[in-house]
């Protein structure tokens, strides 16, 4: 059981863990309240308390990418779209997926959440423009070896 | 438990990395096997590159789909004069994949080698110079 002291310096409870965490989801209470749990004789602050080290809303948005980890630089789609698709939006995919890996060794997370959508976003450029074309052309020779009759190129 | 403030971690799901894993060898193995079996110089049905058949220059990727034939066939000499660049990166291509491959099914992780940020620019400078070098006189050897 938690004594809590409310945004309005007056104090509450006992109130459960699970009111707790209610509270702090519903951001009646935040890092800063100061809580008593049971049998403890200092107040503390909620920031403290290890049982709601996972409970804690952060105090801002969360950026889109915590860390390096999350953010793909779809290179190797980028290399796939370049060898296969054959069209220079892939090159344009490479540079940027570059961009992110070389973003992200200073700690520019944002920036490089940057480069990588603008790195996806020139992987499906490349792709669809690639299918497209390559569809096309297909056609023609394939009408071509029609017209033809052989089947040698 | 209150359960309303939990970071939500999406959980792997062993049963579709398998499926996953399963659908992408036997896309690569029934490619493999067409690679091997037809020669694209011969059959009509192999993809053209629209560059090539727009421009006339060989982009960095042409000759790939001969030189993959070439190699099938323990010709090394052959695949490398068909796309040097596309032979020379499938060894860590290859290894990547398996890293992957590992890494889903086992959960660890082997070494990531050119992890250094600066590689992706080499590998940038490498594909628009041969893309280049390929189209320029002196360089047929780079040419399929």
């Amino acid at each position: 059981m938690y004594k809590i002291i409310g945004a309005d310096g007056k104090e509450y409870g006992p109130i459960t863990l699970a009111q707790l965490k209610q509270w702090v989801a519903e951001g009646r209470l935040n890092q800063q309240s100061k809580v008593l749990p049971d049998g403890a004789t200092d107040w503390t602050t909620v920031a403290q308390l290890p049982e709601l080290a996972n409970a804690m809303p952060p105090l801002t948005s969360p950026p889109s990418a915590m860390s390096g980890a999350d953010v793909p630089s779809y290179l190797w789609q980028s290399i796939v779209i370049t060898l296969c698709c054959c069209i220079p939006f892939g090159i344009v995919a490479i540079v940027y997926a570059a961009q992110v890996k070389t973003k992200l060794s200073v700690g520019d997370f944002a920036g490089a959440q940057e480069s990588s959508s603008k790195a996806k976003m020139w992987c499906w450029i490349g792709l669809i423009v690639g299918i497209i074309t390559n569809v096309i052309v297909g056609a023609i020779q394939f009408m071509a070896i029609a017209a033809s009759g052989s089947h040698n190129m | 438990m209150n359960q309303a403030v939990v970071a939500t971690v999406p959980a792997r799901n062993p049963s579709r990395a398998v499926l996953y894993i399963s659908l992408t060898l036997v896309v690569a193995a029934a490619l493999l096997f067409l690679f091997f079996r037809f020669n694209p110089n011969e059959h009509p049905f192999f993809p053209r590159c629209a560059f090539h058949a727009v421009s006339g220059l060989e982009c960095p990727g042409c000759g790939g789909q001969r030189a993959l034939h070439q190699l099938l066939h323990g010709n090394l000499g052959a695949a490398l004069q068909n796309n040097a660049l596309l032979v020379l990166m499938l060894p860590l291509g290859g290894w990547f994949l398996l890293r992957y491959l590992w890494q889903q099914t086992t959960g660890r992780k082997l070494p990531a080698p050119f992890a250094h940020h600066l590689w992706p620019w080499v590998l940038c400078v490498l594909v628009i110079g041969f893309a280049v070098l390929r189209n320029l006189p002196g360089f047929d050897w780079l040419r399929p």
